[in-house]
């Protein structure tokens, strides 16, 4: 027997965490990042434990950000489970992270259908990270309601725009996603069972140093109020925590900044991430921290 | 190629719509069918349904977003006591704007002031696709309706659309409203025969009579409130002795100011002389003029709909009406097990 057999012997648990967003949400990038993050991990928390069986997908990726780039969306494959083998808390475990294009969530929005396989997935200890960009380059789509709410009267009578095209606002289909999920959860395993639905904000150093500081939360109660109220009121059915991610404190696709990744001592050691907790802001650049928080099955939130 | 539903009762081939899901889209029980004669069956033997090629996607319960289906309104009814808001009123009334301005006011967090929080809701694919049209701005000419039906055939079926809001000092409140077609408060007020689609109305905690708020004032005032009135007696007939919250509501308080006309006044002393608990209010939704505030008068309107006793529910009656009325049949019923 090889010795990679001999790994595949033991009882290792299974634990997988899902990624949902849609295009341009960066699920590829943190997913990548967080590979990079174990392989090089020194905590005892997670730490890696040899190598994936198939590590076609996650090398590529790897290969491009240490060169100073994003992956592409369009050179991505149109779905993959990259299954690495870990330790958590010094147990040894699977972490498999599937994740498909942003695509097929929109269209998850629109015809209310699950890819089949995906159910597959979905078992009692399933975790999901929901991936939203800061601050999406379309913008937000406004209405007449939020316009007059946040500037006031006027606001409404000096615009010449038509926004009748656009798709939905990215907070509605986040919070649709998230109560689909929790549906098919009590679905599978009862009225009572809650998720573990975590909220990761990617791109997080395109946001103000000034809207940085006051943490994620604070920053969907300005930006995303529909998703930030309704992880607020609904701690009964989901537990949920929110994250806000930069995976190396910058934009690979500036090319100064691309630079200073290249030129830096060792990119891993680079970005950072911000939680809440007990009112206040943590930020540390252990990236894993989504994941963690996403394989514990109790603990604080 | 045509398709057919095997499911027992489900008319997707004649009207497009999934009576499982309340969808568009097929369900897993359609088939297709060869639609057109066939010229190399000279046995005469007839096609056979042809299975519909296996998709890559399930549907597997998903709720269906535009309008709350069968199932979803029992399940939440189950879950928790919904407060039932039947929306009533002429094509053009305001009733959708009516939806569409709270739920885009509870998204942006306006009503946080008053204590109200976004909690869920099953319909918001419906409210977007609703409000769709009224993400248009013009300065030199505001546009004059700012929502749309939703695409469910020209037979269009009318649904409920799902709120949760939460509020510090009483909890979860549900709220499921309808959304009907104009046709239907104008189809019953021109014959009784059409209070059938109306049975559900014995359930409701509050009914909102929308009106036209300039139909209310100038030459046209007098058959409006004459319209109306029949309308009260239509509803006070279905409801027999039951007798729900009326909210007698004019819209375009942009356009009338905030006092109630004098017509809505008098059809609210009316409808109290048919034993309703009524009164008068006048909203305005999206304003057309910058000196009047878009959702006037709107969430005040909604917290005198949520009554603070729950109302007894209706017993159960067994019926043969096929269940895919989507939602009038478990409200009719009371709620279904």
């Amino acid at each position: 027997m090889a010795s990679g057999d001999v790994w595949r012997c033991e009882l290792t648990a299974s634990r997988t965490v899902l990624f949902v967003g849609g295009p341009n949400a960066g699920k590829s990038n943190l997913l990548i990042r967080l590979w990079l993050a174990i392989r090089s991990s020194t905590s005892n928390v997670i730490s890696k434990r040899g190598l994936p069986i198939d590590l076609n997908y996650l090398q590529e990726g790897a290969q491009t950000q240490l060169t100073g780039s994003f992956v592409d969306h369009t050179s991505a494959p149109p779905e993959v489970q990259p299954s690495i083998p870990i330790y958590f808390k010094g147990a040894p475990a699977e972490l498999v992270m599937p994740d498909r294009p942003g695509e097929d969530w929109d269209r998850l929005y629109r015809d209310r259908r699950w890819p089949e396989e995906w159910l597959n997935y979905l078992d009692q200890s399933t975790s999901c990270l929901i991936v939203m960009r800061a601050l999406p380059p379309q913008g937000q789509t406004r209405d007449w309601i939020a316009l007059q709410y946040f500037m006031g009267p006027r606001a409404n009578f000096n615009l010449e725009e038509d926004r009748t095209e656009d798709p939905a606002p990215l907070q509605v289909m986040l919070v649709d996603w998230i109560q689909i999920i929790v549906r098919l959860y009590q679905r599978r395993f009862g009225s009572s069972a809650k998720p573990r639905i975590g909220v990761v904000i990617t791109a997080w150093d395109e946001v103000e140093e000034e809207q940085r500081e006051l943490g994620p939360m604070e920053f969907l109660k300005n930006e995303y109020k529909l998703l930030h109220d309704y992880l607020i009121s609904n701690h009964a059915s989901l537990n949920s925590k929110v994250f806000a991610v930069s995976i190396f404190g910058g934009d690979l696709a500036n090319p100064d900044y691309s630079k200073q990744v290249t030129d830096s001592e060792d990119p891993v050691q680079l970005g950072w991430v911000s939680s809440c907790r007990d009112g206040s802001v943590l930020t540390s650049n252990e990236l894993l921290t989504p994941v963690i928080w996403a394989l514990e099955a109790t603990g604080d939130d | 190629m045509a398709l057919k539903c095997t499911y027992e009762g489900c008319l997707y081939a004649e009207q497009q719509v999934c009576s499982r899901t309340g969808n568009p889209s097929p369900c897993e029980f359609v088939q297709e069918f060869d639609d057109q004669p066939s010229s190399t069956h000279a046995s005469g033997e007839a096609d056979l349904p042809l299975p519909v090629e296996a998709k890559s996607t399930v549907e597997t319960g998903i709720h269906t977003g535009q309008e709350l289906g069968l199932a979803e309104l029992s399940e939440l009814m189950d879950e928790q006591y919904g407060t039932l808001i039947t929306v009533l009123g002429d094509y053009k009334a305001g009733k959708t704007s009516f939806l569409v301005c709270l739920y885009l006011a509870c998204a942006c967090g306006m009503f946080e002031d008053r204590g109200w929080t976004f909690a869920g809701s099953l319909t918001l694919p419906g409210f977007e696709a609703r409000a769709r049209s009224g993400r248009r701005w013009s300065a030199a000419n505001p546009p004059d309706r700012m929502t749309e039906r939703t695409v469910l055939g020209d037979d269009r079926n009318g649904g409920f659309l799902h709120l949760d809001l939460t509020r510090s000092s009483s909890g979860r409140t549900r709220l499921l409203m309808s959304d009907l077609p104009g046709e239907w408060t104008k189809d019953l007020i021109g014959h009784a025969r059409f209070g059938y689609r109306f049975e559900f109305l014995a359930r409701s905690d509050a009914i909102i009579i929308m009106i036209d708020g300039e139909h209310l004032v100038g030459k046209l005032r007098h058959s409006e409130l004459e319209r109306n009135r029949i309308l009260v007696d239509r509803i006070a007939d279905i409801l027999g002795k039951s007798r729900p919250l009326l909210k007698l509501v004019a819209t375009r308080a942009d356009k009338i100011g905030q006092t109630p006309p004098k017509a809505l006044l008098d059809l609210a002393a009316y409808a109290r002389e048919k034993g309703f608990v009524s009164e008068a209010r006048v909203i305005c939704t999206f304003s057309q003029d910058e000196a009047t505030s878009c959702g006037l008068g709107t969430i005040e309107l909604l917290e005198s709909c949520i009554s603070s006793g729950n109302r007894p529910r209706v017993e159960q009656v067994d019926t043969q009406v096929p269940s895919r009325l989507f939602g009038w049949l478990p409200v009719t019923c009371g709620g279904v097990s």
